[in-house]
């Protein structure tokens, strides 16, 4: 009897974890504060670390950064000048969503990458 | 002790005196008669009238008095304007997405590029707030949203690349430059919050339309108002944003994108991707009146 209560309350456990698809964080009030401007280069830093979590500790169902999150943090890789590793970003971008491909080559020749 | 006897007696007579005096009263006073016409006529002297008798009497059971009662208000709601039976109006009619949104399942779309809010309320950062806050809420639904930094980004050089100036001829162009299969066009009616109050009010107006047939595949029109906890949720030590007001108001901005999306058609990236068709699906038009206060 202890048994089947036991297996039942673990059934309702696990089916109650529902996970979503990507893991944000932060996201929203992140790319609300960052829309706004104005920030110092000591904001900024604060900023691009938090974003860093986002694109290079991905959780969620998928396992991978959310849509857009590349291309954004690249830019912001980009502003502070390192364009080797905003490359990168960039192609895997189009790597994890191939709807992108036509938007990111665009961005990556305005750029001049 | 023999003096307080006595007040209270000269008390309890004065009191006694008072009530027979009103008896006294209202025996002499004359009294007024109601008399009816047949007794005047007699005094009169005039002939008495003839009494007309009600034969069509019927008797009605209280079961029949209720069907009645029943039947006069289901009248009066009808005159009302109101013909849903309490079986309808309880589990009202079930809306299928498929019905909703056919054009969204023929097309089946991929990517959204969300066009620059129109922002027409006094809040000077609500075109950003709708911007960023709809991403997270169309992107787990399993679509692919377009970067919102970059897009913003070109929206403050570009003042033409807003919902404003943008209209379903010109949406191809979206297709063209960005390869996106469908374009949102959001317009901010309003957004207001009293600094005395919990409630937080939104109008706001959502189009979506394929790039491809220029057709609307979504349109939305939402009337939200959101009453928060009380006392107001602060923001955290650790939160970017600057003030409390803003933060209450931008929570209530991500609430209202999730209802507006709530019967949204799930996208490519998701498990449940064309097996949400017999979900069910709101009107285009709803008023999202959400209280968490407890009433």
């Amino acid at each position: 009897m202890k048994k089947t209560i036991l297996v039942i309350a673990c059934v309702i456990c696990l089916s109650s974890c529902n996970k979503v698809l990507y893991n944000y964080y932060n996201y929203n009030e992140l790319a609300y504060t960052y829309s706004k401007g104005g920030w110092e280069d000591k904001e900024m830093k604060k900023m691009v670390k938090q974003y860093k979590k986002i694109v290079e500790i991905p959780k969620g169902k998928t396992v991978v950064p959310p849509p857009g999150c590349c291309v954004d943090y690249a830019c912001m890789l980009i502003q502070q000048g390192d364009t080797t590793k905003a490359k990168v970003f960039f192609d895997k971008e189009i790597l994890l969503y191939p709807e992108s491909k036509m938007y990111v080559d665009n961005l990556k020749k305005e750029i001049g990458l | 002790m023999k003096k307080r006897i006595l007040v209270y007696m000269v008390t309890a007579f004065a009191f006694a005196a008072c009530n027979v005096a009103e008896k006294v009263k209202d025996k002499y006073v004359p009294q007024e008669e109601i008399r009816t016409d047949d007794v005047l006529a007699e005094i009169k002297g005039e002939p008495k009238k003839e009494e007309v008798k009600d034969t069509n009497v019927s008797q009605i059971s209280k079961k029949e008095l209720k069907r009645l009662e029943k039947e006069r208000i289901r009248q009066e709601k009808i005159m009302a304007g109101d013909t849903l039976n309490f079986f309808e109006r309880t589990f009202p009619k079930r809306i299928r997405r498929d019905s909703i949104y056919p054009q969204i399942y023929k097309e089946l779309p991929r990517s959204i590029l969300v066009v620059y809010p129109w922002n027409r309320s006094k809040n000077q950062y609500g075109d950003r707030m709708f911007q960023t806050a709809i991403t997270q809420e169309l992107s787990l639904k399993g679509y692919y949203l377009f970067p919102v930094l970059t897009i913003s980004q070109q929206a403050k050089t570009d003042t033409n690349f807003n919902s404003r100036y943008q209209n379903a001829d010109n949406v191809r162009s979206y297709f063209e430059n960005y390869g996106a299969d469908a374009a949102l066009f959001i317009t901010i009616y309003s957004i207001n919050k009293e600094y005395w109050s919990t409630k937080t009010e939104i109008v706001a107006d959502y189009t979506m339309i394929s790039t491809h047939s220029g057709d609307t595949l979504f349109q939305r029109r939402a009337n939200f108002s959101y009453s928060s906890p009380f006392p107001l949720k602060d923001k955290s030590k650790e939160s970017l944003l600057e003030d409390n007001k803003e933060f209450q108001i931008y929570e209530a901005v991500q609430r209202l994108q999730h209802y507006v999306f709530s019967d949204f058609p799930y996208g490519p990236y998701h498990k449940e991707y064309l097996k949400d068709k017999k979900k069910f699906s709101h009107q285009t038009e709803m008023d999202y009146k959400i209280s968490v206060i407890p009433e």
